[in-house]
């Protein structure tokens, strides 16, 4: 009997952990089917395969037995809270909350089950999910108008500094025969969010100290800005020498690229600048 | 002791997963007709010019129905009237105050706050538009779900309400400007009001209900 115990233990964990999969597959159906689709939000997948990766990472915390049998009521009441937003949610139709409860519910049953140090284990990438989240509407409409301005009205001085005659109207530059509109999608909302998200993996990965990952992160926010404001740019002096054509087409679409590798390039190099001051510092 | 702990993560997943499941709540998912051309073209000594009724394409997705009117009144002096109607606000949230969009547009937008209207019972909001070689003093005021929340601190807060919860509501934006000098666009606010309180007056309940908002019945009432 003792010999069967604990055999069949290690089969438990797993058992577990399927169960809270299979409930969030209607989850994923919704977000998949609409949910990603009505944010406007197409790097959800991404983030997801990126979640999946980082419990990759961690995955001897499952395997391990758990170091103490005591009942945390601090985990057990995450776990609860966790199932009851998404009973909530679903029974409502709101997805939002539903697809949060997964970062309670992931937290809560592996700290019930495997214990607190393995609970700390899967934190970060339990947290990370909150980018599957699809952002409320009011929050993308409540950032997009100001994020276009700043945009729009940081653009025209730098471009005027470089010599061109520019002038600008609200959100609407004028350089030679063109107009350009600095339109919804160029506010840089939804780069902004799924920049953060790497930022958060990029910042977590580093062996370094809680503040300098939160500086880390929290710098993709001007990075991030200062990107769309380059983009902007770029995409007025294309449209001035090139034309209207040239401006729309390609590279219009190869901008977002671009600003996301500019972004992740300003990011790698401030990292590595904070680095170096530091031996600076203990150098001197 | 492991062996409870695994029974009980068990048990509460599949309580969870057969409540959602099986327990539904469908919420009533009905918009409100309306047709905003049904406002009087005489608005007491006001007369229609013209309108306009077709929103522009990136508009047209989340509004329901726009209506643009001109009046004139005998003097000469006119009176542009825009209602703005979406019937669902779950969707991208429909109402962009005039301040937004005069700015982004290029014109200077003053903000002189929110004025009061007794008859009928309203929250204005006060603004004074500029640029291109025009004055505009205008008034506007907001109806969600029946009330009237021109006030942007409580319209933010039913907006992330509504957003978060899929609730059904709808939302009306009425705005009321004139073209004016320098000199004297206070005077204007004053015609403005006069305006809105005789518009309040000619509409039927149905239309007033939309435009004031369901509160002003009550206030009838007293």
């Amino acid at each position: 009997m003792r010999l069967l115990q604990g055999v069949v233990y290690p089969a438990k964990i797993p058992v577990a952990y399927s169960l809270l999969v299979i409930i969030y597959i209607p989850t994923f159906y919704k977000l998949f089917s609409y949910g990603w689709k009505v944010a406007d939000y197409s790097h959800g997948p991404l983030i997801l395969l990126v979640f999946l990766w980082l419990i990759w990472r961690k995955k001897g915390v499952f395997s391990s037995s758990p170091s103490d049998n005591r009942v945390h009521p601090f985990a057990l009441s995450v776990l609860l809270i966790g199932l009851f937003l998404y009973t909530v949610g679903s029974i409502h139709k709101i997805l939002m909350v539903e697809t949060f409860s997964l970062i309670p519910v992931l937290i809560g049953t592996t700290g019930f089950l495997l214990g607190r140090e393995a609970l700390r284990q899967v934190l970060f990438p339990a947290v990370f999910l909150i980018f599957l989240i699809p952002p409320p509407l009011f929050f993308i409409d409540m950032l997009t108008s100001p994020l276009k301005m700043i945009v729009a009205s940081v653009s025209e001085p730098l471009l005027r500094f470089a010599g061109y005659l520019v002038s600008r109207n609200g959100v609407i530059l004028f350089i030679g025969d063109y107009s350009i509109v600095v339109g919804d999608e160029c506010s840089g909302i939804r780069s902004l969010i799924s920049l953060m998200s790497v930022g958060a993996v990029y910042a977590y990965l580093q062996n370094v100290s809680n503040l300098k990952k939160s500086v880390l992160f929290l710098s993709i926010i001007p990075i991030a800005i200062c990107a769309n404001i380059f983009r902007l740019m770029l995409l007025a002096l294309i449209t001035y020498h090139f034309g209207e054509a040239a401006g729309q087409g390609f590279f219009h679409n190869f901008s977002g690229i671009l600003l996301f590798i500019i972004a992740l390039i300003s990011l790698i190099i401030l990292d590595v600048l904070i680095d170096r001051r530091n031996q600076n510092d203990r150098n001197g | 002791m492991a062996k409870i702990k695994f029974f009980m993560v068990i048990t509460f997943f599949i309580i969870a997963a057969v409540f959602s499941l099986f327990y539904k709540v469908d919420r009533l998912a009905q918009t409100r007709t309306v047709n905003l051309t049904a406002i009087p073209t005489e608005i007491g000594e006001w007369h229609m010019l013209d309108q306009h009724t077709d929103a522009r394409a990136s508009e047209s997705e989340f509004l329901n129905d726009v209506l643009f009117r001109t009046y004139k009144r005998h003097d000469g002096k006119t009176i542009s009237l825009a209602i703005a109607y979406g019937a669902d606000q779950r969707q991208h949230f429909s109402i962009h105050v005039p301040e937004g969009c005069y700015r982004a547009a290029g014109f200077d937008v003053t903000s002189f706050g929110i004025a009061n209207m007794d008859t009928p019972g309203l929250e204005l909001k006060k603004l004074l538009v500029k640029g291109q070689g025009r004055t505009e003093p205008m008034l506007y005021w907001i109806v969600l779900n029946g009330k009237v929340v021109t006030n942007h601190f409580e319209r933010k807060i039913k907006q992330v309400y509504y957003s978060i919860f899929g609730a059904q509501s709808d939302g009306v934006l009425v705005r009321v400007s004139s073209l004016s000098t320098d000199k004297d666009f206070q005077q204007d606010y004053e015609i403005q009001k006069a305006f809105i309180a005789v518009l309040y007056k000619t509409l039927n309940p149905e239309l007033r209900r939309l435009l004031f908002g369901d509160k002003i019945d009550e206030h009838k009432k007293l």
